[in-house]
C-alpha cells in the first residue's frame, strides 16, 4: 500500500497453502410476531368437543397467517482479503476462487431489510375442504382473490420473497377454486394437499429468514382482560340470565355471542387445544368484553342500581318481592281512604284518581332502596304481583289513570299517560313540543326496522314519539352516560335510543334504526 | 370520495388503532358516500366501501359523543357497520339545535 493506503499492486505472496474463510457479521433486531393458528366458527350449535359437526358448521374455518412486524436485519461477511499482486501457493501462481483482491471493499452486504411496520393476514379458508365449502367458496371467491391482491401488495413492501410465496399460495387456491366452480374432478384431498403445501412453504419460509416464531399460546400470554376474568364473565352472565328473563333480550343476544366469540377463543389459547395459539387469532377481545359489561351496566342502570351493582342472591330477590307486595297493601289502603274521604272533602288532594301516595321504598323510606341486581328484580316481580294478589287492583287502576307513585326515586313507576307529569318533571305534552319538526324527522324520517315498529304500532311519529318519551323518561334520573345508547322498552318493542338528559329530561336524539 | 364531514366523523370514531379502527381509516380515501341527506339537527349516509372489510366486528355501532363550542349540549357521531361493503353514519346535535357543520377537528373534545 502506499502513503495514502491505496493499493500499489506490487504484493507479493509465497505460501505453502492458503485457507479462505470470511467473517460473518449478523444484526437483528425486531418486534414482531407472526401466527399461524385456525379460526373456530361461533355459533349458537358449535360445540369444539363435538367431533360429529362437520368441517363447514364448526371446527377449522379458516387458517390465518398474520406477520406483524418492526424489524431490521441485516447481514454481512468481512471478506478474507489478499490486495493485488502476485500469489504463489506451493510455487505455484494462482487466483484463489472466493478471495477479495480489492482492498477498499473488504466487507459484503449479504442483506440489509430495514421492515416498515406491518400488519398483513392471510386468511385461508377450509371451507375447501368439503364439497358443500366448496360451492360456499365458489359465491365469494372474487371477495377472496381481491383480498389476495392487496395482501401480497402490502406484503411485497416488507418482504418480496414472502411476498412470493404467497402469491404463489394464491395461485394454487385460484386453481383449486376455479377447479371447483368448473365442475372438475378436484377432490378435496387434492386441495387438503394444496392447503398443506401452502403451509408448509409458509413455515420454511418464515424460518429461512430467522425469524422467531411463536410458542402456542399459553395462559399467561393471553390479552390482559377488562375488568373481570372469563370465568367471572361466564359467571355474571349465567346468573344474571337466569333473573332478567325477558329484559334486554335482544342486547343479551348479541353480547352473549360476542363474549362466546372471545371466550372460546380464549379457552383455546389458554389450553392450547387443537394448537390454536392466540397469536394471530383474529378475536377481538377488548371489544367483545366490553360490550359485554356494557350490557350488564345497562341492566343495571335499568333497575335504577348503580352501574357496578352486585348481584346479589335468591334471599334478596324474596326479601324485596315481599317487600314491594307490602307497598302495594300500603298504598292500596291509601287509595281506600281517598274513595272514601274524596265525596266528603272534594279536595284534589284527595281524588282517588290524581292524588300522590307515599310508598314504603325509596329514598328515605321505610325499606330504602335495593342494592343488588336481585333485589331489584324482586321488587319489581312483587310490584306485578301485587296487581296480581290484591282483590280489587284498585291500585294498579290507579296508577295508570292517576299518578300514584309505586317507588320513589327508583324510576318504576310508569306515570300517568293522559296529561300527569315525570316525577314532578315537565309534563309529557309540554316535553314533546320541545321537539321540533327536524327532530322528529331525524327520528323517524331516515326509516330502520325499529322506527317502522313504532310508526305501525301508534300510527304517527308525534304518537310514537310520545310513547318513546315516556319510557326514555325512566332512565333520566339513572346515571346516564350523555350520548351513550341504551334500550327501553316500549310496550313489547325493544328501541335503543340515544339522548342527553337535560333539566331532568331525557332528550332523545337518535334511535338505532335497528337494534344492535 | 367522502364529504369533509363525513371523513371528520370517520377518523374521529375510528380514531383509536384497534384492528378496526386501522381498517376503516385505509378505507375512507377509496370510500363513496350514498344517501346523502342533512336533517336540521344532523345528517346521515350511507358509506360503500370500495375495499370490503374481511369481516364484519361483533360489536356494529361504534359512537363519538364530543363537546364542541358551536354545540351547547355536544353532540354525537354514530357509524352502523352494515355489513363488509357498506356504513350507515350519522351525525346529530344532542339538545335539538341545529348542525352547525362543524369542520375543524381541534375543536372536538370528548364529552363531559
Amino acid at each position: 500500500m502506499d502513503e495514502n493506503g491505496l493499493d500499489t499492486g506490487k504484493l507479493n505472496l509465497s505460501t505453502g497453502s492458503l485457507n479462505i474463510e470470511h467473517l460473518t457479521n449478523r444484526s437483528y433486531s425486531s418486534n414482531q410476531s407472526v401466527g399461524v393458528s385456525a379460526n373456530v366458527a361461533v355459533s349458537s350449535q358449535a360445540n369444539p368437543g363435538d367431533p360429529t359437526q362437520s368441517n363447514t358448521n364448526l371446527a377449522l374455518n379458516s387458517s390465518n397467517y398474520s406477520y406483524q412486524n418492526t424489524s431490521s436485519q441485516s447481514l454481512d461477511k468481512t471478506l478474507a482479503t489478499v490486495g493485488q499482486g502476485s500469489i504463489k501457493v506451493g510455487g505455484k501462481v494462482v487466483e484463489p476462487e472466493g478471495l477479495n483482491r480489492d482492498i477498499a471493499n473488504l466487507t459484503k452486504d449479504i442483506y440489509n431489510v430495514d421492515r416498515q411496520q406491518g400488519n398483513i393476514e392471510l386468511t385461508v379458508d377450509h371451507r375447501l375442504l368439503s364439497e358443500e365449502g366448496r360451492k360456499q367458496i365458489a359465491a365469494d371467491f372474487e371477495k377472496i382473490a381481491d383480498k389476495v391482491v392487496e395482501v401480497v401488495d402490502t406484503l411485497n413492501k416488507a418482504s418480496p420473497e414472502l411476498a412470493g410465496n404467497v402469491a404463489d399460495a394464491a395461485d394454487n387456491l385460484q386453481q383449486g377454486a376455479s377447479d371447483s366452480v368448473e365442475g372438475k374432478d378436484t377432490t378435496g384431498q387434492q386441495i387438503a394437499e394444496k392447503v398443506e403445501d401452502i403451509n408448509q412453504r409458509e413455515a420454511e419460509s418464515l424460518l429461512a429468514q430467522e425469524l422467531i416464531l411463536p410458542e402456542l399460546g399459553e395462559p399467561g400470554d393471553a390479552p390482559e382482560l377488562i375488568g373481570k376474568s372469563f370465568d367471572e364473565q361466564v359467571s355474571e352472565l349465567t346468573a344474571l340470565k337466569s333473573l332478567q328473563e325477558g329484559n334486554f333480550a335482544a342486547g343479551e343476544q348479541s353480547a352473549e355471542e360476542a363474549f362466546q366469540n372471545g371466550y372460546i377463543k380464549g379457552w383455546e389459547s389458554a389450553s392450547g387445544n387443537g394448537g390454536n395459539g392466540w397469536i394471530g387469532s383474529d378475536a377481538d377481545y377488548e371489544s367483545a368484553i366490553a360490550f359485554y359489561q356494557n350490557q350488564n351496566a345497562q341492566l343495571r342502570l335499568s333497575l335504577g342500581l348503580p352501574a357496578d351493582a352486585p348481584i346479589g342472591g335468591i334471599g334478596d330477590a324474596f326479601l324485596w318481592g315481599g317487600a314491594s307486595l307490602l307497598d302495594a297493601t300500603y298504598q292500596t289502603l291509601q287509595f281506600v281512604g281517598n274513595v272514601y274521604s274524596y265525596p266528603m272533602g272534594w279536595s284534589d288532594s284527595d281524588n282517588p284518581f290524581t292524588a300522590n301516595y307515599d310508598s314504603l321504598i325509596g329514598t328515605d323510606k321505610l325499606f330504602g332502596n335495593p342494592a343488588t341486581v336481585a333485589g331489584a328484580l324482586g321488587r319489581d316481580v312483587g310490584e306485578i304481583g301485587s296487581y296480581i294478589w290484591e282483590p280489587t287492583a284498585l291500585l294498579g287502576t290507579a296508577s295508570i289513570l292517576g299518578k300514584a307513585a309505586k317507588f320513589d326515586d327508583v324510576g318504576n313507576v310508569v306515570p300517568d299517560k293522559a296529561s300527569i307529569g315525570f316525577n314532578g318533571n315537565p309534563a309529557l305534552d309540554v316535553v314533546i313540543t320541545q321537539y321540533n319538526n327536524n327532530d322528529i324527522h331525524h327520528l323517524f324520517g331516515r326509516g330502520g326496522d325499529t322506527p317502522t315498529k313504532l310508526l305501525d304500532k301508534f300510527g304517527s311519529p308525534e304518537a310514537a314519539l310520545k310513547e318513546l318519551q315516556m319510557a326514555a323518561q325512566q332512565i333520566a334520573n339513572k346515571n346516564y352516560q350523555t350520548g351513550s345508547w341504551v334500550t327501553v322498552k316500549v310496550g313489547d318493542t325493544p328501541v335503543t335510543i340515544q339522548g342527553r338528559v337535560i333539566d331532568g329530561t331525557f332528550r332523545i336524539s337518535s334511535i338505532a334504526k335497528k337494534e344492535f | 370520495m367522502l364529504r369533509q364531514q363525513e371523513i371528520l366523523a370517520l377518523e374521529l370514531i375510528f380514531r383509536g388503532e384497534d384492528k378496526l379502527s386501522r381498517a376503516i381509516k385505509k378505507r375512507i380515501s377509496e370510500a363513496e358516500s350514498v344517501g346523502w341527506e342533512e336533517t336540521g339537527v344532523g345528517f346521515f349516509s350511507t358509506i360503500k366501501l370500495n375495499y370490503p372489510l374481511s369481516e364484519v366486528p361483533e360489536v356494529r355501532m361504534w359512537s363519538y359523543a364530543f363537546d364542541h363550542p358551536d354545540f351547547p349540549f355536544g353532540g354525537v357521531f354514530n357509524c352502523m357497520i352494515v355489513n363488509e361493503n357498506e356504513m350507515e353514519l350519522e351525525g346529530v346535535t344532542l339538545g335539538g339545535i341545529d348542525w352547525p357543520h362543524p369542520i375543524d377537528p381541534r375543536l372536538f373534545s370528548d364529552i363531559s
